[in-house]
């Protein structure tokens, strides 16, 4: 870990081995709520400016590789009906290997397969076929230039 | 003062399933953010009471900046930004939520009206760059009751229409109806807000840490 990392845990955080979270030059922050689980699996790395928050379940394989200023937040936190309402919220998954660019948002619910890489700066909501490259909000698949 | 008490009790009934610690130390940072936020507003122009700012917001006023009651900024963990330039002005309705990390910069006129929420990381700035390196600016309105998602970017020229929601990450331009979901690059009508958002069925906890959903009403 490189330094200061911000972590407010009131449901569980569970790290594998040789997990890399960068807090320099801009701090990374680890938030769960008191029925969320973060899981990070093992050689991953995360950049910094991250902001995760898991309020129900977010869980990032092994040897997954994230970009700085990502944000993977598992709640929609408002209701678009009601605005003081709690959104709806949904499990994120991360697949071994896959990688996510700079200032990438993952919204609720969002499953992105193994090896998926997603391109800087893409909004995903949804799923993400293993080994696909996306890109774009929402992400999309990005034509080969065969 | 009725309404503080109501405020408060408000905020210990969505907080009611955090532990006990929790709901101590958001309380506290609440008092906190009461107590410092004439302190940390004291350049706006205008401001009405009530006013919450939990961490300690960037504000720059060498222009006019009124905002209105019960605005709550959260600085969590980047600082909120208000930016008026020289002959600038920037109005903030009542009961707005200002989430961190967001930038408000007005060189022209910059206008929210009540009831707004604003997520995380937002950019909110009346002026464009242009090529010569010439600045224009132009006015940014944006309605009552909008709610803009997190990493939305409002582009100079906006126009936002009464109780609109923008999706998150979307580049607004242009002009954006009334009563609609939003969103992408650039960001288009996705639906016609409805009975459908009515019938969303509640499924988890509310709270950021730090943050709070301030809509208030």
């Amino acid at each position: 870990m490189e330094g200061p990392l911000h972590v407010r845990n009131l449901g569980r955080i569970s790290l594998g081995d040789h997990v890399t979270i960068r807090a320099t030059p801009v701090i990374s922050h680890l938030v769960t709520g008191p029925r969320g689980a973060l899981w990070i699996g093992h050689r991953t790395q995360i950049g910094h400016g991250a902001s995760i928050a898991a309020h129900d379940t977010i869980r990032i394989g092994d040897d997954v590789r994230i970009g700085a200023f990502v944000t993977l937040l598992d709640s929609d936190f408002h209701s678009a009906a009601d605005h003081s309402a709690p959104g709806l919220t949904g499990t994120i998954e991360i697949g071994d290997g896959a990688r996510l660019g700079t200032r990438v948002t993952v919204l609720r619910g969002s499953v992105i397969g193994a090896g998926a890489v997603v391109e800087a700066g893409s909004v995903v909501k949804g799923r993400i076929p293993a080994g696909a490259r996306v890109a774009g909000n929402l992400a999309r698949a990005v034509p080969s230039h065969d | 003062m009725n309404s503080l008490v109501q405020k408060i009790r408000r905020s210990l009934e969505r907080d009611s399933d955090l532990p006990m610690a929790e709901r101590a130390r958001k309380s506290l940072a609440y008092v906190l953010g009461t107590l410092l936020a004439p302190r940390y507003l004291r350049e706006v122009t205008q401001r009405g009471p009530r006013a919450r700012a939990v961490g300690r917001p960037f504000v720059v006023n060498d222009g006019v900046m009124c905002i209105g009651a019960d605005l709550i900024i959260t600085s969590t963990f980047s600082p909120v930004e208000l930016v008026a330039q020289q002959g600038a002005r920037l109005d903030i309705g009542s009961n707005v939520f200002l989430n961190y990390g967001t930038s408000i910069r007005a060189a022209s006129h910059i206008t929210l009206g009540d009831g707004i929420l604003v997520g995380p990381q937002c950019i909110i700035d009346d002026t464009d760059l242009l090529a010569e390196g010439d600045v224009l600016a132009s006015p940014i309105r944006i309605g009552n009751g909008v709610w803009l998602s997190g990493r939305v970017t409002v582009l100079p020229g906006t126009t936002i229409g009464d109780g609109t929601v923008i999706t998150a990450g979307s580049i607004v331009s242009g002009h954006i109806p009334a009563g609609v979901i939003a969103g992408g690059i650039p960001a288009r009508i996705i639906r016609v807000l409805g009975e459908a958002d009515s019938s969303q069925t509640r499924v988890g906890t509310t709270d950021v840490a730090g943050a709070t959903h301030g809509s208030g009403s």
